[in-house]
């Protein structure tokens, strides 16, 4: 059963609205960054542990906490404010507030779980809009999902926009995208498995690795017109 | 002189007249001690430290209504020590700083960059507590020793800042082969040199803070505006000084308050040059 939810929440169809994100690709092709499949690999890699692993820790840190939690909203905004300060480009923030708030709207349509009201009235209550890892983290939750499962669908996500992106950016054929996918899946998993150890640890504490080029991307985009994907 | 160790020591700064800050109490350590001045006091560092083991913390108090600047004689040479061979276990040495920031009161933190020389893995951490009124700017850079003779070390550093208990930055970079993201295109892309500022100051209106970026020889740089009161900067690339060029522009451009952005030149043009 989570099994199936994992894959249907990791799946590009799924109206997350992550199918319209290159999380930086697209910026990267235009500057020169990515030009071919090596560059193209060591960008995935550096967005997997960077911005991947701060997701997918999050995303689990929310799914092992909020079902016990005496207080899901105070859980929520604390999240959120980690989120914030580990996400210094503003445009980066925005696209993953957008991502977040698709997901939370699907899920809401779907179930009536309390958490999901608990996370709309954290963020929106707020003017915000969730965070990406922080609706998945409560999605996988309410799912049924452990943490393990909310991390690498975080971390799936962190890399599969960029790395679908790139398949039209760069005009490669798809086999190669597979054959990256199929390279840094184990990796992914690793990672996921890693971020559900950790999520119990205090949130301050939480990974918090930089990727400034990332986030120069970020900013580059929102500036570049004209354009073909929203971050 | 290469023996490791684990030191403390601790600066307590009250205000004077008009916020000047008064030392009210500082010990000094193996590592460090700090030469009090009129702005604040410039920290002493041994030559001896860090090597692999050391294990070194400051310790930053600015009391009320006060504006404190500190600053450093002499860059911080992290080695891995000349009498300890690659096979004799753990080889890092780690620096933290704590500083807290009282109501109404001011740091600028400012020393000379960070080098990693030697095969060094060294880990900075540092964490800063603002009081809600209180303003900051931090300034943080590290860089690769460029020698041929030896293998080049691992620099790493975090930074995390709370302003009335909620975090307002948290991050972490890394320069040095130690680093298995240092390379990527997506983060540092091989840097030698990397320059961060923070600066945080409740006082500025928030639409003032907007993001830049720049482009200053070799380096390369971006200024964003904080979900919080604050802007962080950070230029990579070779050179220290193109980093810094960097920086000069951004902060022309995205709204750092004239405190702050005269406080980064003065500090640039005292510089050492690494």
């Amino acid at each position: 059963m989570s099994e199936s939810l994992k894959l249907l929440l990791a799946d590009a169809r799924f109206p997350s609205g992550s199918p319209a994100h290159s999380g930086g690709m697209e910026a990267a092709c235009a500057v020169g960054l990515v030009t071919d499949v090596d560059t193209l690999r060591s960008f995935l890699y550096g967005r997997l542990w960077t911005a991947g692993v701060i997701g997918a820790v999050a995303a689990a840190a929310v799914c092992a906490r909020c079902p016990n939690s005496a207080s899901p909203t105070a859980l929520f905004r604390a999240v959120e404010a980690e989120l914030d300060a580990r996400i210094p480009s503003p445009a980066a923030r925005q696209a993953s507030r957008e991502q977040g708030h698709h997901i939370l709207r699907l899920a809401v349509t779907i179930s009536s779980d309390p958490l999901l009201d608990a996370l709309a009235r954290a963020t929106v209550g707020n003017r915000q809009r969730p965070h990406y890892p922080t609706s998945v983290g409560v999605v996988a939750a309410v799912a049924g999902c452990t943490p393990a499962d909310a991390a690498e669908a975080a971390a799936y996500a962190s890399v599969a926009g960029p790395a679908f992106a790139a398949q039209t950016l760069l005009s490669v054929r798809p086999e190669v995208i597979s054959e990256l996918g199929v390279e840094m899946a184990p990796e992914v998993s690793r990672l996921a498995h890693e971020a559900s150890q950790t999520s119990m640890r205090s949130l301050a504490q939480m990974p918090a690795f930089g990727a400034p080029a990332l986030e120069y991307l970020a900013e580059e985009h929102v500036a570049q017109i004209p354009r073909s994907f929203a971050s | 002189m290469t023996g490791t160790s684990t030191a403390l020591a601790t600066v307590r700064f009250r205000a004077g007249i008009g916020g000047e800050p008064i030392v009210a109490d500082m010990s000094a350590s193996a590592a460090h001690s700090f030469q009090p001045a009129r702005w604040g006091a410039t920290i002493v560092n041994s030559t001896a430290h860090p090597v692999a083991g050391d294990h070194l913390g400051l310790n930053v108090t600015v009391g009320v209504g006060c504006c404190a600047e500190i600053r450093s004689a002499a860059p911080t040479l992290a080695r891995r020590g000349s009498r300890r061979p690659p096979w004799s276990g753990p080889s890092s040495s780690t620096f933290e700083v704590t500083a807290t920031v009282a109501s109404d009161a001011m740091l600028t933190w400012h020393p000379e960059p960070g080098v990693a020389a030697d095969a060094c893995q060294h880990r900075s951490d540092a964490n800063v507590e603002l009081a809600s009124s209180a303003r900051l700017l931090w300034q943080d850079e590290f860089l690769l020793e460029r020698r041929n003779e030896s293998a080049p070390g691992t620099w790493s550093s975090r930074l995390r800042v709370v302003r009335d208990g909620w975090p307002v930055v948290c991050t972490e970079l890394a320069v040095g082969p130690g680093s298995p993201l240092w390379e990527s295109p997506a983060v540092l892309e091989g840097a030698r040199v990397v320059t961060l500022v923070v600066v945080v100051d409740p006082g500025q209106v928030p639409d003032q803070w907007c993001s830049a970026r720049a482009n200053e020889g070799s380096a390369t740089g971006v200024a964003l505006p904080l979900a919080g009161p604050g802007v962080q900067i950070v230029a990579w690339g070779d050179e220290l000084s193109g980093c810094r060029a960097t920086v000069d522009t951004m902060i022309e451009a995205c709204g750092v308050p004239e405190w702050a952005a005269g406080r980064w030149r003065a500090a640039r043009d005292v510089g050492a040059v690494v």
